[in-house]
This record gives C-alpha cells, sequence and structure tokens, in this order.
C-alpha cells in the first residue's frame, strides 16, 4: 500500500474507534442553544406590572392584564397565563414562573413568554390584538 | 346609547329614593345575615396598605366604562367567561347565610376575585376561617379593612377545609393554618370614606373593593363602574347572599347609596402552585 492509502486506513480506523467509544450510534446534532427567556415544558406567558400605576395605563393594556380576551385567546391555543404584579409573593409559585418573573426587564409593564424552544421577553404590547399577534409567532 | 346597556332589568337598583325596601327586605327576611360593628373605628392599617392616591380623570370615565363592556373586560365578565370555560367551578358570590359575617365575606371575595385576575386557579375560600378567628368564634360583625388586615398576615382557609359560615373551632386546626399561606394578600389600598372617585378608579381597574355601608348595615363588594346618565355613575356589586338574591346575587347602588364608610381594595394575591394532593383536597 502507498504511504498516502496508508494514512487513509489508519483515519478510517481512527474514526471507527471515536464512533463505537461514542457509543455507536449516530453522531449527535449539534443541540440548537434555547432562546427561550425562561425554562418551561408548556407554552407560558406572564404579564407584568407594577399594580400601584395602572391608573395610568391606557384601558387597551389594561385589557391584556385584565380583561377576557387574551387570556380566552392563550387558553384556547394552549398557552398557559399569569398576571402578576412585580412585588408578587412567589415563594410558593412554580420553578417556572419564579423564573419568568425574575427576566430583566427595562420597564413595566412587560410580557415574557415561552413554549420551551423559544420566546421574548418585551415590553407589554399596546393592544390585545397586537399581544396575541406575538404569541402567534411562537405557536406551534 | 343607552346608558343602562349594562345594567340587566333583572337586576336590583338600589337608589335614595327605593332604599328603605332594600333595608326591610334584610330585616324581615333572616337568611339574608348582615353585620357591620357600628363601633367599630377604620384603624390606620400597617404594613403594605396604600392611601390610594392616582385616581383617573373623570373626563376619561365615559370611554373607558364603554371599552370595558364592549369588551368583556369587567370583573363579572371575568367570572363568567372562566364559569363557561369550567374554570370557576362555583357560585359568582359568597353566601354568607345567617351569619353576620358580611364584614368578612366581601374582603375574601375580593381576594378570590384577585385570584382570578392573576390567573391563579379557582379554590373557594372560607369568609369564617377569618371571621371567627379575628372575633373568637363569635357571630358578630365588624368591618372590612380589618378582616384584609387578618388576610395579610395570616390567610385565608379553603372552604374544603374550613365550611364557609362555620363559626366552630373544630376547623382551626393544623392542616387549616399550613393552607392558610397560600392565600394571602400582599398589597391593597385604604380608600378615603365615602370618596367617589377613589371607588369609581378601583373599578375602572378591575380592582374589586369591600365597601361597608352603613345605612345597610352591610359589607358588598364593588366589582364594576356603570353609567346610568349623561354624568351620572352608580356601581355593579357582588352581594353575599347567594346567587338567588338579585341578578345571579348581583345588584346595583347608586345615588348617595353607593358611597363607602369603609372600602378597602387587595390588588396583589400571594402566587402559588399547588401539589396535586393540595390542590384535589383544595378544589
Amino acid at each position: 500500500m502507498t504511504l498516502k492509502q496508508n494514512i487513509g486506513v489508519l483515519l478510517v480506523f481512527f474514526a471507527a474507534m471515536l464512533w463505537v467509544q461514542g457509543g455507536g450510534g449516530l453522531p449527535d446534532i449539534i443541540p440548537i442553544p434555547s432562546t427561550a427567556p425562561f425554562p418551561t415544558d408548556k407554552p407560558r406567558v406572564l404579564v407584568i406590572h407594577e399594580s400601584e400605576y395602572t391608573a395610568k395605563l391606557p384601558v387597551e393594556q389594561l385589557d391584556i392584564l385584565t380583561g377576557t380576551r387574551f387570556r380566552g385567546w392563550c387558553q384556547d391555543n394552549g398557552w398557559e397565563f399569569k398576571s402578576w404584579d412585580e412585588e408578587t409573593p412567589i415563594v410558593q409559585a412554580d420553578e417556572s414562573w419564579k423564573k419568568a418573573l425574575s427576566v430583566t426587564r427595562t420597564d413595566t409593564p412587560w410580557m415574557v413568554f415561552s413554549n420551551g424552544q423559544s420566546g421574548e421577553s418585551i415590553p407589554l404590547p399596546t393592544t390585545v390584538d397586537s399581544a396575541i399577534s406575538k404569541l402567534k409567532e411562537y405557536t406551534q | 346609547m343607552s346608558f343602562r346597556s349594562g345594567i340587566p332589568s333583572s337586576m336590583p337598583v338600589i337608589d335614595d329614593v327605593n332604599f328603605k325596601l332594600f333595608v326591610d327586605e334584610a330585616d324581615q327576611n333572616p337568611k339574608y345575615g348582615r353585620g357591620l360593628d357600628p363601633s367599630y373605628k377604620q384603624p390606620l392599617i400597617p404594613g403594605l396598605a396604600t392611601t390610594f392616591t392616582e385616581t383617573i380623570p373623570r373626563s376619561e370615565w365615559n370611554d373607558r366604562i364603554q371599552y370595558m363592556e364592549e369588551n368583556r373586560m369587567r370583573l363579572p365578565d371575568l367570572v363568567d367567561d372562566l364559569k363557561s370555560r369550567g374554570k370557576w367551578n362555583g357560585p359568582r358570590v359568597l353566601n354568607q347565610s345567617q351569619t353576620n359575617y358580611c364584614w368578612i365575606n366581601a374582603p375574601v371575595h375580593t381576594i378570590m376575585l384577585t385570584r382570578a385576575k392573576q390567573g391563579e386557579l379557582y379554590i373557594p375560600l372560607s369568609p369564617a376561617s377569618v371571621g371567627a378567628k379575628i372575633k373568637n368564634f363569635r357571630n358578630v360583625g365588624g368591618w372590612g379593612s380589618e378582616g384584609l388586615k387578618y388576610i395579610r398576615e395570616r390567610g385565608v382557609v379553603p372552604q374544603s377545609l374550613w365550611p364557609a359560615n362555620a363559626i366552630d373551632r373544630r376547623y382551626d386546626n393544623e392542616e387549616s393554618d399550613r393552607a392558610r399561606s397560600h392565600f394571602k394578600c400582599h398589597e391593597w389600598y385604604t380608600l378615603r370614606p365615602r370618596n367617589f372617585d377613589q371607588l369609581a378608579s378601583c373599578l375602572l381597574q378591575n380592582i374589586p373593593v369591600a365597601i361597608g355601608l352603613n345605612w345597610w348595615g352591610h359589607e358588598v363588594t364593588a366589582v364594576a363602574l356603570l353609567r346610568t346618565g349623561e354624568n351620572e355613575y352608580a356601581i355593579l356589586i357582588d352581594n353575599s347572599w347567594g346567587e338567588n338574591w338579585g341578578d345571579k346575587g348581583r345588584g346595583v347602588l347608586a345615588g348617595t347609596k353607593m358611597l363607602p364608610d369603609d372600602a378597602v381594595a387587595p390588588r396583589v394575591v400571594t402566587a402559588s402552585s399547588f401539589s396535586q394532593r393540595d390542590h384535589k383536597l383544595w378544589s
């Protein structure tokens, strides 16, 4: 065999050893890093506000926080919904929701949502329709 | 526009002209318990109670009322919506029966409404678990502000562990005490007595208000602001006399009869995720 052939055989042997050592299966697909702002095993959306200042909110935004349309859409489309003051006591809450409340925010009101793989952490949209449109982008 | 579009014809409207009929109704019917303590003075509640400062200008009221009605975003709409989805598995309003515990039924109802607003699971809560503890297991009157103070410090027990009207020491046990901590009020407003702008501003933010009314000797929960004329308003109330009173337990107060002598409005309650065992036990 030529030198090139010997090197080729060695490379194949080396690759085979690595394959066996790795468990013999197909090589793992490199995981795509999650872009979810908080970990969750189901789609969840948290609206965060300061209850002392909701008098200053436009009624269209208050509708997202307290009305029936946004949370009804969430329920119909498999999203769990919470609307919390940023000081809500959460010691007894689920870990996933705790992490949702602790995302970095630059303002209130705020909306953070995750379908487990991806999501966003953004200022609260200005209307129920725009909030629904945003979630639709992440609804599987 | 029909100013009274939000008021079904079956709903009682109590005003300065007809209010005596409703006082008589309560006087003559033993199943309608009441109970404000006339000797009680509203205390300055320490802790996280906030004196109300931010009112919504009257110039915005009509537009807000119209939007909230048209988009079904008021608290009664939320309860009705949850009920239709099987997420509020009980009556829309509490029923104090023959107890004198209206003063604690209203604050506990505001806690249940605030939980619904936050997206917490429906758990029916027991007014007697608070009232009996405050009054040393006596069936006597009180005021909502003292009830809410206790709910902040100790919490309220689910009805499954302490029946709604049971003024009975048997239910004051380790299990009910453990459950209380999941149902506390964290922040609330104390409104100035007889201040309608503060009351209206809470309702326009969907903040329920427990209101004590001397003329009725009764405490109820204000849940929505209604427009009844060009610049006339009324409030929608949830009473605590069960769903057979008024329109599914609801009625309307107008004129000076809607001005509260005591008013407290919870804004934030404990967020809880329960174990399956606890949820089954408390639901």
